[in-house]
């Protein structure tokens, strides 16, 4: 049970990557550690003891200690990417609405999802997934269902049944699906967000005769799943449902297994695509398979909340890819289409924007136009020429630049070599440029910045926000390292770095919320024509859409141990002008329409979304209003770290922090630069540019303009002098 | 005092461009590309900066958008150009019509607007008049220009397709549409705002000239917006880099980009000529004669292309031959037709990280004038253009394509012949009310052609557009609510064979819902089945299939439903339960490709099938395995295995292999039975030439193309025709 | 090199063979700039598959190619052996033709009825290897169409300017089609 716990205790957090597990573990006075631990994609429960252990080992306590005292234990696995990646999902048969059997080898044509402009281009290269089912497992059901249209009054009502449903069908379809052994069943009819008879009545069919056969296939309904428009992206929701959660949390239940017998006894929880803590018997649990990502933005914002910041551009830059997300007046903006993996799924979804350029980039050059690309093809963790990669990266340029210390890379585990970057960076940037080494280096990074400059201010403009009202939170192993390049072409107004690599992800597991996101598509028109009487038959829609989410979210929460006191609601809709495609988020204050007045206020909020993106020549309000969907946050409480308080020290840093100095080259010059050790410096120091500060998960580099200082919890603000 | 740099005229500045041009070769005259040179990191820099300013302003400004064709299909495109019109960088979505931008802001100067209306910060200007820049009438610009220190240093452009154009037949394309006066709403290019706001009046236009006034207005709005968003990013740069940079920079651009294009043409290609040929019937007999006597006939409209890859490495694509200029819906000006040919280059060479205008000055375009692609008739129709004379795209496609192979790089090898297909939609339900549509969202999603390594895939690229998508089916229909889609599916069989085969070819099959009062659909295509996707396959593999539509009449779908019997759900089921009577219908129109407009009642089954693409290599060498393929996911059906491929199977799907063997033995005797030597046949057509053994349509066909002396010249060479050969 | 591994004379003879994984495929198409020696990789495999032992200087079809001929000549031949004519002759003159001219004879090679093309304005030409019948080319076009010339190449400005290793027997003449030489022959002929 996830409730306020009076005893206070251990907090646990993991984030499992494609390579390493971190724990990020938090005591009963705000004070945490963090451990490592290689991914073990076989048993993941292995990884996990193996890396809460890690961290155990700088408090020398066991991990019985730390699952004995836990109040709550949050995981993101890797599992269901894996079966993803690896195509080792669950046999899974589909029931689809007939005349759509081949919608999912079709995919709407979206074969370059995740590709560069480029590669977009070069139609060549654009590819189909690998399939989630196998064509002779997917059975057509004969039945349509009409979706209404903007014309409303004047032809078929929304939801009407055109084509009643053909039972036989689905008797035939399932028996042929469960003689041939699929594991799982998936059900999805067109318009079924409208009208869900259809779909329902098929998977009660299909559920019956799995019954009746005594097996043990589970039957998913794709508006159980997310009840909204766009039967392509809902069947990508659905099929993934299908073929990833089971097996994502059998692993999860394995490692909440693991824990229980070191003495944890709640339910372990996982992170959600939206940024939520849930417990891992979360029925929707494909919602966890994008949560990664979503971990350091949950980390800034908790930070932010302590910095007393609402607004906050974050930035996440790790050896092969760049996320950039934007925090406003403390919300996380939710994409509704996120692509994930050459899939374009209907699941909300943090939205990130993710670049392929990270310091593992590689760069090519091209002797005879002298064009130069970054990326996609990325080192990882091989570094560059300098440590086992064949070809030049970003992290050789910061290299022979005197930005990475070769002997103090990951605190000296590895050795990079200079001499070897410095000959390969000459041999394929400078000459086929015919330029200065150092010169041409600090260009490309100069490059690399500003493309990272864009896709932030896009982030903000594209929702109407202006940079300088926002704080810019630097993290992942890469972020300190490039900072300064990024908030040189920011007009922000200020900059905080966190030098925590990648276990930055693994807090904002610890800090993330728990609740449940709820999306119902609806239907209503506010045409400037209505009568006031109208336009409240319509209110009164909205009002039970609301309520219906509201009673599955306290059904939902109880069945995870939360009673009704506890929980508390968001609202929210999605409104756009009658005729427009689109739909815009916008959040409501009161979630029942009971004057016109509500209402209003339901469309002022749309309005307010709309302009602030948009200029006064797109608004279009004597057409009218179509609300679209309705969605609600159905949250409990949930203990959340706190950071201890240092005593503030004084500006001029201890002198055995200092490692002498060293030369690295910006703005066209050699300059000395002082060399500091960040886990020797202390709250309340403040340290001049031109300076590096080294620590083994990352570097932080301050050109001569700026200046950093420690605050009382020892997060790092970047100023300019 | 013009607008332009040190207040020199634009159309000062114009001619510098084309003298340097013309004296150089080099665009802008550049021969020393000095910021190449000097920094490359920098320009690059701001390159990205400009696509990025691009591709935000699309990602924002198409979500105001009203038609699933701009959000969905993402048919919505937005550039920056220079002072001249040249397009330096744009976003995602119809990239040809960059390629549009120099010959509208041309006319812009050569109108003479600087002197008459004036061009000031704020203006507004828009067109989509084919004779001044547009292909055709659906193609909407939008562009703002953009003053940095009162100098007009940059164009902010927005485009898109719309959906609903007021022409004769409803819609965004019609195949029906003899003159200008039939193709819908065309606005030569006109000021329409100022102080970055539309006029009233221009609102008012579009809602008395279109058939879906609000959602083309929200349309227009989505343009202004994104080049508004341009205007300011492009301020933003001027700022950072500096105005000269700016000038310097967009120039230099443009010449990098066509010496990277002619690089990778002398890298992958081979010199040489390459002809193709796309033949499309149009039938307009018996249609519009009463009105339009000059148009009550039928046309075989011949599309050929000799295109030289030159010595160096420039293209001269030369279309002698082509079909005369006449009033139908097929003819394009030539900067139209340039635009749409240059869809089939980006996947070819031009995929770099700018789409820009270098490609006009790689490509000399031999159009003969008179022709439908370079009409002396200023109201002819164009209605179409796009999508007949947009075969010129795909016929770079197999230049490309064979050069390609030729030359060793099979994996760049994309051998496919895109189609666009679709139809507008026109009604007034049972209360009164009007509404109109149009839809192709099937262009969204072209299956491809065999490659020289692969079978081609179902659903997967699309010509216009290199970002795909064809949509969904709750959204679509929401917009056209009178049209049930009872299959959205992949037809087996339907792809043409080979070695390695055609992807399989889409459908859509409508049951025409509670229309009302009235309802009429008309369908229009660039393939026709009556002629394939193109005339040739790939070394022995079958040319692709072409459009297939049909309208069922007053059918028993009704009783089918009620009583859950089987219903189709595409073109071969349908035309399977027509045969053994368990489907039927009162009458049944099956059109090849284009239809007029067909009124339509409830319970009528509207069908449409897209395409299916070309086979790649001789499809007895198909190996076996692939074809247990074929019938385990069944892609193709067993008769089709043993007919085409020669291939038995055991009925567990697995081919037998001796018999296998055996029987392709066979086929390649009855091969060596029936066919002739080369010269015997070469008598044979002779003898039918001489004696004009030809069917009306040919006739005309060959009776105008020789008409132009390189075409006559090589069928008199060719046959060896007597001197006075004429038809 | 990266290069020359995704461009491995294995990896493109894999290639040629429609065998190479679709990864490698997708490496290839990213390859930037391309690998300059892939023409010369290309000549020694097709070389290496072919019966005979005459040079070849460019593949035009998957069974065709232009060889050096022993007298100097450079003709079309096919990988059976059998030889055409001078590649500036289209060499479809010189196949064995067979042409289907109704429905029925399409219906053989169209799995989809409704896209049976219309034989009153288009014939389908199929051309076959008079040694070994393979089928090297289909082509739909109305009665008395000259058949499509593929590609005529320029084989000495290619040798000579792009591949900068220029071929022994250089002569402005070989960039002459000369189709028409042999048809003016067999109307002579008769």
């Amino acid at each position: 049970m996830v409730v306020q716990n009076e005893h206070k205790g251990y907090l646990l957090a993991l984030d499992a990557g494609g390579t390493m597990t971190d724990t990020f573990l938090v005591n009963e006075k705000g004070e945490w550690c963090l451990g490592k631990y290689l991914t073990d994609h076989e048993d993941e429960s292995k990884s996990y003891m193996g890396s809460i252990e890690d961290a155990c080992n700088s408090w020398e306590i066991t991990t019985a200690d730390v699952h004995k005292g836990a109040i709550s234990s949050t995981y993101t696995g890797t599992t269901m990417l894996n079966v993803l990646l690896t195509q080792t999902g669950m046999k899974v048969g589909l029931l689809i609405t007939s005349g759509y059997e081949h919608t999912p080898i079709m995919e709407r044509a979206l074969t370059w999802l995740g590709q560069s402009y480029e590669d977009v281009l070069h139609q060549q290269l654009h590819e189909h997934t690998p399939w989630l089912v196998q064509p002779e497992n997917i059975k057509p059901i004969r039945e349509r269902i009409h979706g209404g249209s903007p014309y409303m009054v004047h032809h078929i009502f929304p939801g009407t049944v055109i084509i009643p449903l053909v039972e036989k069908d689905v008797v035939k379809g399932v028996q042929e699906l469960l003689d041939d052994g699929v594991e799982v069943i998936g059900v999805l009819t067109i318009f079924s967000h409208v009208n869900p008879m259809h779909e329902a009545r098929a998977a009660q069919i299909a559920r019956e005769m799995v019954q009746e056969r005594g097996l043990d296939v589970q039957v998913h309904a794709s508006h159980e799943i997310c009840p909204v428009s766009n039967e392509n992206e809902r069947l990508k929701s659905l099929l993934l449902q299908c073929y990833i959660s089971q097996v994502g949390r059998r692993q999860l239940l394995n490692v909440e297994e693991a824990a229980r017998k070191d003495g944890y006894d709640h339910n372990l929880l996982t992170l959600l695509s939206y940024g939520a803590a849930a417990d891992i018997r979360f029925p929707r649990l494909y919602e966890a398979i994008i949560s990664g990502p979503v971990g350091g933005m949950l980390g800034a914002r908790e930070i932010a909340g302590m910095v007393k910041r609402a607004n906050l551009v974050c930035a996440d830059l790790g050896g092969t890819t760049f996320d950039v997300g934007v925090i406003a007046h403390n919300l996380l903006p939710v994409n509704k289409s996120p692509d994930f993996a050459g899939h374009r799924l209907r699941l909300p979804m943090v939205a990130l924007d993710s670049i392929g350029a990270g310091t593992g980039s590689v760069i090519h050059v091209d002797e005879v136009t002298k064009r130069i690309t970054l990326g996609p093809e990325s080192a990882g963790s091989d570094v560059g020429t300098c440590y086992i990669y064949p070809e030049i990266t970003i992290g050789d340029l910061d290299l022979i630049l005197g930005y990475l210390n070769p002997e103090y890379f990951l605190g000296g585990k590895v050795t990079l070599n200079k001499e070897k970057a410095l000959e390969m960076v000459t041999e394929r940037l400078a000459k086929p440029l015919g330029q200065d080494v150092y010169e041409v280096s600090e260009k490309v990074l100069d490059m690399m910045h500003a493309n990272m400059v864009d896709h932030l201010n896009a982030m903000l403009l594209s929702r109407g926000l202006n940079p300088a009202e926002f704080t810019l939170a630097c993290y992942g192993g890469s972020g300190p390292l490039h900072a300064w390049g990024i908030e040189r072409g920011l007009k922000i107004k200020e900059t905080l770095v966190f030098p925590w690599g990648a276990a930055f992800s693994a807090f904002g597991c610890a800090a993330a919320e728990y609740f449940h996101r709820y999306d119902k598509a609806v239907t209503f028109f506010l045409a400037p024509a209505m009568t006031d009487e109208i336009k409240l038959m319509q209110g009164q829609g909205l009002s039970m859409a609301w309520q219906e989410l509201e009673n599955r979210a306290y059904e939902e929460l109880e069945a995870e141990g939360i009673s009704r006191d506890k929980v508390s609601f968001r609202y929210g809709v999605s409104c756009r002008y009658i005729g427009q495609v689109s739909s815009w988020e916008a959040p409501v204050i009161k979630g029942r329409v009971d004057t016109v007045e509500d209402l209003d206020n339901v469309i002022a909020s749309f309005e307010q979304v709309y302009t602030s993106i948009y200029p006064i020549a797109a608004r279009y309000p004597e057409i009218g209003y179509q609300i679209t969907e309705v969605y609600l946050e159905a949250m409990a409480e949930k203990i959340r770290p706190v950071m201890p308080v240092y005593r503030l020290g004084s500006k001029n840093p201890p002198k055995e922090a200092s490692k002498g100095q060293r030369k690295a080259y910006m703005d066209g010059k050699w300059k000395e630069f002082d060399i500091w050790e960040m886990d020797l410096l202390e709250a309340g120091n403040r340290i001049d540019g031109p300076a590096i500060i080294e620590h083994p998960m990352t570097t932080l580099v301050i050109p001569a303009e700026n200046y950093v200082q420690f605050d009382d919890h020892k997060f790092i603000w970047y100023w300019s002098k | 005092m013009g607008v332009g740099y040190k207040d020199k005229t634009l159309r000062e500045m114009l001619g510098e461009k084309d003298r340097l041009f013309a004296e150089t070769g080099c665009i802008y005259g550049l021969k020393e590309l000095e910021l190449v040179e000097n920094d490359p990191v920098t320009l690059m820099k701001f390159q990205m900066r400009l696509v990025a300013a691009c591709t935000n302003a699309r990602e924002t400004a198409k979500l105001v958008s009203a038609s699933p064709v701009a959000l969905q299909m993402g048919e919505v495109l937005f550039m920056v150009a220079t002072a001249e019109g040249d397009v330096v960088s744009s976003s995602h979505g119809l990239i040809g019509h960059i390629q549009c931008i120099p010959f509208i802001v041309r006319s812009m100067i050569e109108l003479g607007f600087e002197n008459t209306d004036g061009i000031r910060e704020g203006d507004i200007f828009s067109t989509n008049d084919p004779l001044y820049g547009s292909p055709h009438g659906s193609d909407c610009y939008t562009l703002i220009p953009v003053f940095y220190d009162g100098e007009l240093i940059s164009w902010a452009v927005g485009f898109n397709h719309i959906m609903e154009v007021g022409g004769i037949v409803p819609g965004n394309l019609s195949a029906l549409s003899p003159t200008a006066f039939t193709d819908g709403f065309l606005y030569p290019p006109m000021k329409t705002g100022e102080d970055f706001r539309q006029h009233q009046w221009w609102e008012l236009l579009w809602m008395r000239r279109t058939r879906m006034g609000g959602m083309n207005i929200l349309d227009d709005k989505m343009r202004v917006a994104g080049a508004m968003a341009i205007r300011g990013k492009v301020l933003e740069a001027v700022e950072e880099f500096g105005a000269d940079y700016f000038r310097k920079a967009t120039k230099e651009i443009l010449e990098r980009e066509r010496r990277q294009y002619i690089e990778t043409i002398k890298t992958q290609a081979v010199p040489g000529k390459y002809q193709t040929l796309k033949l499309t019937p149009v039938r307009y007999k018996g249609t519009v004669g009463k009105l339009f006597p000059n148009s009550d006939r039928d046309w075989l409209v011949h599309m050929p292309m000799e295109t030289t890859i030159e010595s160096d490495g420039t293209l001269t694509p030369d279309l002698e031959g082509l079909t005369s200029e006449a009033e139908f819906h097929c003819n394009m000006f030539p900067h139209g037709t340039k635009a749409m040919a240059s869809l089939g280059l980006w996947p070819m060479f031009a995929h770099t990280a700018t789409t820009n205008t270098a490609l006009a000055y790689m490509t000399d375009y031999k159009i003969p004038l008179g022709s439908m692609s370079n009409p002396m008739n200023p109201f002819t129709g164009t209605s179409m253009g796009t999508g007949v004379l947009g075969a010129y795209a795909q016929q770079y496609h197999h230049v490309f394509s064979y050069t390609y192979f030729a030359r060793g790089f099979l994996e760049e090898c994309f051998a496919r012949s895109p189609n666009v297909a679709g139809y507008g939609i026109d009604g007034v339900f049972g209360d009164g009310e009007r509404w109109a549509g149009g839809n192709f969202s099937l262009i969204g999603g072209d299956s491809t052609g065999g490659q020289p390594y692969k079978d081609g895939e179902p659903c997967l690229s699309a010509i216009t557009n290199p970002e795909s998508d064809i949509g969904e089916t709750e959204l679509y229909e929401f917009y056209e609510p009178t049209g049930l889609n009872i299959g959205r599916k992949l037809v087996p069989n339907y792809c043409a064979h080979g070695k390695y085969r055609g992807g399989l070819g889409m459908v859509m099959c409508q049951l025409i819902t509670q229309p009302g009062q009235h309802l009429t659909m008309a369908v229009f295509s660039s393939t026709s089945s009556e002629t394939g996707t193109s005339a040739r396959g790939w070394c022995g593999g079958y040319p692709g299939l072409g459009t297939v539509c049909y309208f069922l009449h007053d059918t028993n779908m009704k009783e089918l439903l009620e009583k859950g019997l089987p219903y189709p759900r595409d073109f071969v089921e349908a035309r399977e339960m027509l045969k053994d009577d368990t489907l039927k219908a009162g009458s049944v129109d099956l059109y090849p490709a284009d239809s007029p407009n067909v009124p339509c009642k409830d319970g009528d089954l509207f069908i449409l099938g897209a395409h299916a693409n070309s086979g790649w290599g001789d499809p007895v060498e198909r190996e076996y395995a692939h074809l247990e393929e074929d019938l385990r996911y069944g892609w193709l059906t067993t008769d089709v295995v043993e007919k085409i491929y020669g291939a038995i199977s055991d009925g567990d799907g697995k081919i037998k292999v001796s018999e296998s063997d055996a029987r392709r033995e066979e086929m390649k005797k009855k091969r060596a039975e029936r066919s002739v030597d080369g010269k015997e046949w070469w008598k044979e057509e002779c003898q039918k030439l001489l004696q004009k053994q030809f069917d009306p349509d040919v006739y005309a066909m060959y009776a105008d193309c020789m008409k132009y002396q390189k075409f006559r010249d090589r069928m008199m060479s060719v046959w060896q025709l007597p001197e006075d050969y004429q038809l | 090199m990266r290069q020359a591994e995704i461009a491995s004379k294995d990896k493109i003879e894999a290639l040629v063979e429609g065998k190479l994984p679709d990864h490698d495929v997708k490496e290839l198409i990213r390859l930037a700039p391309k690998d300059k020696d892939r023409f010369w990789k290309y000549l020694e495999i097709l070389q290496s598959k072919v019966p005979w032992k005459d040079k070849i200087l460019l593949r035009i079809s998957d069974h065709l190619f232009i060889v050096a001929s022993e007298g100097g000549g450079r003709v079309v031949k096919c990988d059976c052996g059998h030889e055409f004519d001078d590649y500036r002759v289209n060499w479809k003159f010189n196949a064995r033709v067979y042409v289907r001219r109704t429905r029925e004879e399409m219906a053989e090679v169209i799995s989809v009825e409704e896209s049976i093309l219309n034989p009153n304005i288009v014939e389908m030409r199929e051309f076959y290897c008079p040694g070994c019948f393979a089928q090297l080319a289909v082509e739909v076009v109305p009665v008395g169409y000259p058949p499509l010339f593929e590609i005529f190449p320029d084989l000495d400005t290619f040798y000579r300017d792009w591949l900068g290793a220029p071929l022994d027997n250089e002569d402005p003449g070989w960039y002459q089609e000369k189709t028409a030489e042999l048809t003016s022959q067999w109307s002579k002929e008769g």
